[in-house]
């Protein structure tokens, strides 16, 4: 299976709280090509989260549109919501047990999970195989009460990738791990982002996660607030025009800071006005 | 580490997953879920179970108590004689034949036979009696001499029959035929004969009727004469002819549906014989046993589903609550499923794969459990036959079946049409903890229409039974709504003054989400509970009431004639204290008792007269006049007044009689002569040998021929018994006023030692002048609810009515119907005689003395007739299904009880972790190990306490309510011997149980839940 793209535009999310509304995301356009591993960062809050469960169907946009391949999820009924969870998007929710069947096994999880995609004809691999390909071959049929955490993360890891989807949403995978454990769920991560061509996209707070991926975006108070390349930080100037500072800028330009764009040699130049 | 996954398991096992779950997981969760669906199952099914168990009990004891002739079947053909000719019966073969195969199947041995009455026609006192053949009659007599008869005419005859009319074997004998003006037919007599095996005999008497009764009306009857059947063909028809086959219902191996299907069957044959044939008559009685064992088993279908049905409700409203804890913890494995692609319908399939293999195997532990319990009421309840299973019981086991998927299926889907994003959520969405839902408002409004229909009376019959349930549900659903937010601002406004324990108790129990279907629950609970118990005491105390009424004391013996004497002698004999015995005597409505003993032996269910009831109708304290000889004198003195006249306004004489009883209780009349004529004195004399062993004075009677009238006054003095002068009273206030419609006579003063009357008197009875010692009107006691708005008589021992008065009532008079009367032995036979309206009983308090005064009574020439005993009659209740169905309060009042337990124990199991990091976070901020443990005792307490209290508060209103409906006897009693107050004890009893055992088990959950509250449950739920 070849990797999904995701592609939102205008993406808006509105909380309906008891007394007031909350606006977690305000117009997200991002793209994520088909094949890609992507970290999404941001503090507590941002909309990572919500990012992430709109782009699973999990939520519907209060506005604004989600693709998902061809699919466009924001549109999607409900029956073919469940089939794209159960066959090409696969969801992992941040905190492991709350991937997995409790009272079962690994490989019991590997199992119920690709019963949609059996019963819609496709070829899943063997649990046993989806278990090696995260490294929990060993441990397959152990009762999770039996397992570390790292265990267990790998074990949510399997069952989500087991009918190899081509989307792969993770939210928080090594948190709560120790060093050991989160290398392991990384690897395992990005040996199914390249052995299989799945796109992953996975929230993070760990900057050490955040280093290895190839690209990270950040959102900001329910925007995208920058994209990291290579280890470069950028700034993403919105579809409207916005260009959200990044976080270094934000300390020496305080709101109502007024500032001057100068094209010198070919780039911008960005020059605050004294007052 | 382990080994690898199995490679031949590449496919998801929902068997696996069910099994681990089940018995790997969630033991605890997985024994409450069957243990209520067992409940329900059992409840649900126990019900037509212990139906079936109770009519097999009645069939039983109504067959085993049933005498011959309710078992009889007899298919009978009577010959006729008319104008038209004679018309002979037809053969008993035949009429055999007529029988179907299946009731003749379920019948006993056929005994065919003929019967004529005939009477012999010689002889000064013809004796009359029956002429029977039966086919092989020879086989079950004992031929005593001669021979059993072989040929037409022959007879064996009884040795009685020889003793009273000579027919000794040889003797020919003519007997009337049917037919009048012909000779007869000759019989002989070939010999003698007693009667052996009744049972064949079917229970037909065939001696002991041969007798020859003298005087001015003589007559005579013979015992059977047995023949053969050629005595009956070809001859002349005998008078009332017949033949017929009969056979006894076999009792042994009938069930239930086989009796029911007899009569029905019986009841087809008996029409179509009288279409076919008027001639042909089917008779049986057990019609009878059929209508008792339906109209008892409407009664059970009314009473069992009235304890039954709350009880399987609660239980079904009990599944849902564990369900709905269970689904409710299975909101993670919910969200994965839904997760991994299931939709809702998916995600459902996992939940039931879960629940139903543990549900379904508890249905059928139910099943077996009702099984269980019906052989067990089936060995408690009477009679021999094995336990039956029947339709009711598989169409009960599929509805609670029905019922458990379909209430797992709702608690599954109402978890899994969640929202994923609701499910995926962390922690539990808040409640609207004050909001009314739409189901609840509608609950609500069906059951408070229900319960205002109940209390105003609207309800009635079998639809009034279900008041009480409804009545508990609308307390316990208002008590649910009100009492949380009460309890929350109570908490609120404790925790500002400062009481932190109380506060925060009262604010744990408003904001429990649970509160309210506990408090629903437990309300429910313990007003089913006080109302099967309350149901079952006042049912036994009615059945005890209507056995004591219906007995009138422990044994009671009737007695042949009108002795009283006798039998008083007789209980001397036996009781010289008067202490355990006492006469009574019954004439129709009337109770005629001796007011020392009859209370101490005597039952009064529902409240006995007072001392001083019992002394106003004690009759007038004065003492009789007793006369002992047989030549009487009287001086009379006529006034001026009118000279008698007859009907006819001519000059007439009136005659003067002194009315007297005798120790035997008759009443005597003894002429004394004609009155002087108005003016004129005279000496009248009279005799009569009535009072040579003595006798009491009763009336002084005025008479004419065809009637008289008098007005005039009449002195009367010197009364003399052979010379001897009496002392009597001449007083006028020892005489009573005569004043009816044809007479009124008035007592006043005469001269020294004289008794003036002043007569005015017409018509043709008697006017009579009695002294006070006979009382004019009786003094009586009268049920509460009797009512005599024309006057009250009573009847007297005499069999006319008697003018009365009451002086008290009664709820019930000893063994007599609704309108009745009690009074005073004496005080009803002075001055009357006894006549064949009246009998004697003799009521004993002791079954030990039975012998004694039998043999007492025979000694002085008195038979006891009948003997009828208190426990004959109260066993006779006891064998009734209203009894056997109300018993059932003996298993759902523990059952309720535990049931509420079982609410308790699993809302302690699924909550207990939530309040456990409460608690710790206490803990954390400063509150000591006994604030938290006394916290967590306390957390339930307020909220069970309230709900207790108004459960047993709406048990005993809706019982006080619904009594009155209940058929605690298997028929409407004549008498009001159905007392429905509140059985208070036993209500009292049912509280302190449930008082103790509730609140004692949520304190103990409580314990063990501050055992639990530890610093790592904070870290746990973080």
């Amino acid at each position: 299976m070849r990797g999904l793209a995701i592609r939102t535009r205008g993406l808006v999310h509105i909380y309906h709280a008891e007394g007031h509304d909350v606006a977690a995301l305000s117009g997200v356009d991002l793209d994520v090509a088909a094949g890609e591993m992507v970290g999404l960062l941001g503090p507590s809050g941002s909309g990572k989260s919500t990012l992430m469960s709109l782009v699973g169907g999990v939520l519907r946009p209060s506005a604004g549109k989600v693709f998902v391949g061809e699919t466009e999820v924001s549109a999607a009924t409900p029956r073919a919501l469940d089939r794209l969870r159960g066959t090409e998007v696969g969801l992992m929710l941040q905190g492991a047990v709350r991937n997995l069947l409790p009272n079962s096994t690994p490989a019991d999880n590997v199992r119920f999970a690709q019963v949609p995609a059996r019963r819609s004809g496709r070829a899943v691999p063997d649990p046993g195989e989806v278990l090696d390909a995260v490294g929990l071959g060993r441990d397959g049929d152990r009762p999770l009460g039996d397992l570390t955490p790292g265990a267990l993360q790998l074990a949510a890891v399997a069952a989500t990738i087991s009918s190899r989807p081509g989307l792969l949403l993770c939210d928080e995978p090594t948190s709560q791990l120790d060093h050991a454990a989160r290398d392991r769920v990384l690897a395992a991560l990005t040996h199914v982002n390249r052995t299989y061509g799945t796109t992953v996209v996975l929230v993070t707070h760990d900057p050490d996660v955040a280093r290895v991926l190839p690209r990270t975006v950040t959102i900001r108070d329910g925007r995208i607030g920058g994209e990291g390349r290579s280890g470069e930080e950028y700034a993403v100037v919105t579809a409207d025009g916005f260009l959200p500072l990044p976080g270094h800028a934000r300390d020496r330009l305080p709101p109502g800071t007024l500032v001057r764009f100068h094209e010198v040699d070919g780039h911008f130049e960005v020059r605050a006005e004294e007052r | 580490m382990g080994d690898r996954p199995s490679r031949r398991a590449t496919s998801w096992s929902p068997v696996r997953f069910a099994r681990r779950s089940a018995l790997g997981h969630r033991r605890g969760q997985t024994s409450a879920l069957l243990a209520v669906a067992a409940l329900i199952t059992a409840c649900t099914a126990f019900a037509p179970v212990y139906d079936r168990a109770m009519q097999q009990a009645l069939v039983d004891t109504l067959l085993a108590n049933a005498d011959t002739d309710e078992l009889l079947v007899r298919v009978q053909s009577e010959a006729t004689v008319d104008a038209r000719g004679t018309n002979e019966a037809q053969d008993p073969r035949e009429l055999q034949a007529l029988v179907p195969r299946d009731v003749a199947g379920q019948l006993g041995t056929p005994v065919l036979g003929r019967t004529a009455s005939v009477t012999t026609v010689h002889g000064d006192i013809p004796p009359t009696g029956p002429i029977v053949w039966r086919e092989g009659a020879c086989e079950h007599v004992r031929v005593l001499r001669g021979t059993c008869p072989d040929a037409a005419g022959q007879i064996l005859v009884s040795e009685a029959d020889v003793d009273n009319f000579g027919l000794a074997p040889g003797t020919p004998v003519r007997v009337r035929t049917a037919v009048s003006g012909e000779t007869g037919v000759r019989l002989e007599v070939v010999g003698t004969y007693a009667p052996r095996d009744r049972t064949w005999w079917q229970e037909e008497t065939l001696v002991g009727m041969s007798s020859v009764v003298g005087g001015t009306d003589p007559s005579a009857a013979h015992d059977a004469w047995l023949t053969v059947e050629e005595t009956f063909l070809g001859g002349p028809v005998f008078l009332g002819e017949t033949a017929h086959t009969a056979a006894l219902v076999r009792t042994g191996s009938t069930d239930v549906d086989g009796v029911l299907a007899l009569g029905d069957r019986l009841d087809e044959l008996a029409d179509r014989l009288e279409d076919e044939d008027g001639d042909l008559t089917l008779m049986t009685a057990l019609g009878d046993v059929t209508d008792s064992v339906r109209e008892q088993t409407r009664q059970a279908h009314r009473t069992v589903p009235l304890l039954v049905a709350p009880l399987a409700v609660l239980a079904v409203f009990v599944l849902w609550l564990v369900l709905g804890a269970a689904t409710e913890q299975r909101r993670g494995e919910v969200a994965v499923a839904r997760l991994r692609g299931r939709g809702r319908a998916g995600a459902t399939g996992v939940l039931l794969l879960e629940l139903l293999p543990v549900l379904l195997p508890g249905v059928a532990v139910g099943a077996v459990g009702a099984l269980l319990g019906g052989a067990v009421a089936r060995a408690l309840l009477p009679g021999a036959e094995p336990f039956e299973v029947g339709v009711g019981y598989a169409v009960a086991v599929l509805l609670a079946a029905v019922a458990v998927v379909l209430t797992t299926v709702a608690a599954a889907v109402r978890v899994a049409r969640e929202p994923l994003d609701v499910l995926v959520r962390r922690g539990r969405t808040s409640s609207r903890r004050w909001a009314v839902g739409a189901l609840d408002a509608f609950l609500l409004a069906v059951v408070g229409t229900g319960v205002l229909a109940f209390v105003t009376g609207s309800l009635s019959g079998p639809a009034a039974l279900v008041g009480p349930a409804l009545l508990a549900l609308l307390a316990g659903l208002l008590i649910g709504h009100l009492a949380t937010p009460a309890a929350s601002v109570s908490g609120r406004w404790l925790l500002r003054r400062g009481r932190l324990v109380a506060g925060l108790t009262l604010l744990e129990t408003g904001r429990r989400p649970e509160t309210r279907t506990l408090m629903a629950v437990l309300t429910v609970a313990s007003a089913l509970a006080v109302f099967a118990v309350d149901a079952l005491v006042v049912g036994e105390r009615n059945r005890v009431n209507a056995s004591q009424h219906e007995a009138g004391a422990p044994v009671v013996l009737r007695v042949a004639g009108l002795d009283l004497d006798g039998v008083r002698s007789a209980l001397e004999e036996v009781d010289p204290a008067g202490r355990r015995t006492t006469p009574v005597m019954i004439s129709r409505d009337t109770l005629a008792v001796d007011p020392e003993s009859f209370p101490r032996v005597a039952f009064f269910p529902r409240g006995a007269p007072t001392a001083d009831e019992w002394r106003a109708i004690a009759p007038p304290d004065v003492e009789p006049v007793t006369l002992t000889g047989t030549r009487f004198a009287l001086t009379v003195r006529t006034g001026d007044g009118a000279v008698p006249e007859d009907a006819l306004g001519a000059d007439a004489q009136a005659g003067l009689d002194l009315v007297v009883t005798a120790a035997s209780g008759t009443r005597r009349t003894i002429t004394l002569g004609t009155l002087p004529r108005p003016g004129e004195r005279a000496t009248l004399v009279g005799e009569d040998d009535a009072c040579a062993e003595g006798c009491r004075l009763v009336a002084l009677a005025f008479t004419g021929y065809g009637g008289v009238s008098i007005t005039n006054s009449v002195d009367v003095s010197g009364l003399e018994v052979d010379g001897r002068r009496v002392e009597w009273p001449t007083s006028a206030e020892e005489w009573n006023t005569t004043d009816s419609e044809a007479t009124f006579i008035a007592p006043t003063s005469g001269a020294p030692g004289a008794l003036r009357l002043e007569l005015s008197t017409h018509g043709i009875y008697p006017a009579e002048a009695t002294p006070a010692w006979v009382p004019l009107t009786v003094p009586t006691l009268l049920p509460t609810g009797r009512r005599d708005p024309l006057g009250l008589v009573v009847s007297g021992v005499n069999g006319s009515d008697r003018p009365a008065r009451s002086v008290g009532r009664v709820v019930l008079v000893p063994s007599m119907p609704r309108r009745s009367a009690l009074v005073d032995l004496d005080a009803i036979t002075r001055g009357s005689d006894f006549s064949a309206a009246a009998h004697v009983e003799v009521w004993l308090d002791d079954p030990a003395l039975v012998e004694g005064v039998v043999a007492s009574l025979r000694e002085r020439g008195v038979v006891v007739e009948d003997v009828r005993r208190y426990e004959t009659i109260r066993q006779g209740y006891a064998d009734t299904v209203a009894a056997w169905s109300l018993a059932l309060g003996a298993v759902v009042g523990p059952a309720v009880v535990l049931i509420a337990l079982l609410v308790l124990l699993v809302l302690a199991v699924t909550g207990w972790r939530d309040r456990a990091r409460d608690l710790a976070v206490l803990r954390l901020n400063g509150a000591g190990r006994r604030t938290t443990r006394g916290l967590a005792v306390w957390a339930q307490l307020p909220g069970v306490l309230l709900a207790l209290a108004t459960g047993v508060a709406a048990g005993t209103v809706g019982a006080a309510l619904a009594m009155p409906d209940v058929p605690f006897l298997p028929t409407p009693p004549e008498a009001p011997v159905v007392d429905p107050s509140t059985a208070w004890p036993a209500v009292l009893a049912v509280a302190a149980a449930c008082f103790v055992v509730l609140p004692a088990a949520a304190a103990l959950a409580g314990v063990a839940t501050a055992r639990q509250a530890r610093a790592d449950r904070v870290k746990d739920g973080a």
